[in-house]
């Protein structure tokens, strides 16, 4: 590893004060532990990387996209459904029949026994 | 404007950083070539050994990538780059101390791969320089910072202050009291006594 001075040659100036050998050894120091945690080829691993990161960008860039073109359908949709409830429970409360208020909004028709056993099925009024 | 078609060993600073901006990868691999010297070696310093070292130097150089358009040129790329190593360096010691708070019952051991050397002459020197890195690991981050940025980068003081971002005074205060500090935990060394040296 090359450094740009040699500590020992370099004048220390007023704000230094250092010991050349505490200098030393802790480039030695910061050396070897770079030696033990570095793995092979660095920059050939950052490329891939960035590579990777681009295309992580790529993706989320694409999923923000795709969520603000469903966002007016979701808005539609949630309005039709909304719509749809109010009109089961207005058309619901015309029946005679007790219904509960999860039957009236989801408009399911009254079941009894007596409907239920009846066998005019296109019996209307 | 600098020719951002072809780029080689001799293309200057503000070439490879114009033919990054238009998506030429080689420019990118020649400026991370260039710096992953000084990147790496801020990083272990601040860091130590470690598995996450190779990490911190990735992100420092996904981080320039995406951000190498605010460059403006009013100071150098080292500068740019080093600025970027240093605060990497700082997140992933405070991650570091936030998953010692999560997990208290971790050791901190120093990281140790395993070597195959054991002469007397490599495990002695070994020790001392786990001594020097636990003195290192016991300066307050921001004398860390004016350490290494310092004696391992052999940053200038006016350099240092631009990095950090602090004035030329604190740089120079922050040395006095880091190496004061080194020298004194290392004179404590049961190995520093033994050989009389700084180390």
């Amino acid at each position: 590893m090359s450094y740009k001075n040699d500590v020992t040659a370099r004048k220390e100036g007023p704000d230094q004060g250092l010991s050349p050998d505490l200098v030393n050894d802790l480039r030695r120091m910061v050396d070897d532990e770079r030696a033990r945690s570095m793995m092979s080829m660095p920059s050939e691993r950052v490329m891939r990387a960035i590579r990777a990161s681009i295309a992580a960008q790529r993706a989320t860039f694409l999923e923000r996209e795709l969520v603000s073109w469903f966002r007016p359908v979701l808005a539609l949709g949630v309005m039709v459904i909304m719509m749809l409830a109010v009109y089961n429970f207005d058309l619901s409360r015309q029946n005679d029949h007790p219904q509960t208020p999860a039957e009236m909004v989801l408009g399911l028709q009254p079941v009894t026994v007596a409907a239920a056993y009846d066998i005019e099925f296109d019996h209307h009024d | 404007m600098a020719s951002v078609s072809k780029v080689d060993a001799l293309s200057t600073e503000e070439q490879l950083i114009a033919a990054t901006l238009q998506g030429n990868d080689d420019a990118f691999r020649r400026i991370v070539d260039r710096y992953m010297d000084e990147v790496s070696r801020t990083v272990t310093g601040m860091l130590g050994a470690g598995p996450e070292i190779d990490d911190v130097v990735q992100e420092v150089f996904i981080k320039l990538h995406r951000s190498l358009h605010t460059f403006r040129g009013d100071a150098a790329l080292k500068t740019f780059i080093i600025r970027m190593a240093i605060n990497k360096s700082l997140d992933a010691l405070r991650k570091r101390k936030r998953m010692r708070w999560l997990q208290p019952w971790a050791h901190d051991d120093p990281w140790e791969p395993p070597s195959e050397e054991t002469s007397d002459a490599h495990l002695t020197q070994q020790e001392d320089y786990v001594h020097l890195r636990r003195a290192v690991d016991q300066l307050p981050e921001g004398q860390r910072a004016v350490v290494i940025l310092r004696l391992l980068e052999e940053c200038s003081t006016e350099e240092t202050a631009l990095i950090l971002n602090i004035p030329y005074g604190t740089v120079l205060s922050r040395l006095k009291r880091g190496v004061d500090k080194l020298k004194k935990h290392i004179e404590t060394t049961p190995e520093s006594r033994r050989s009389g040296g700084a180390l």
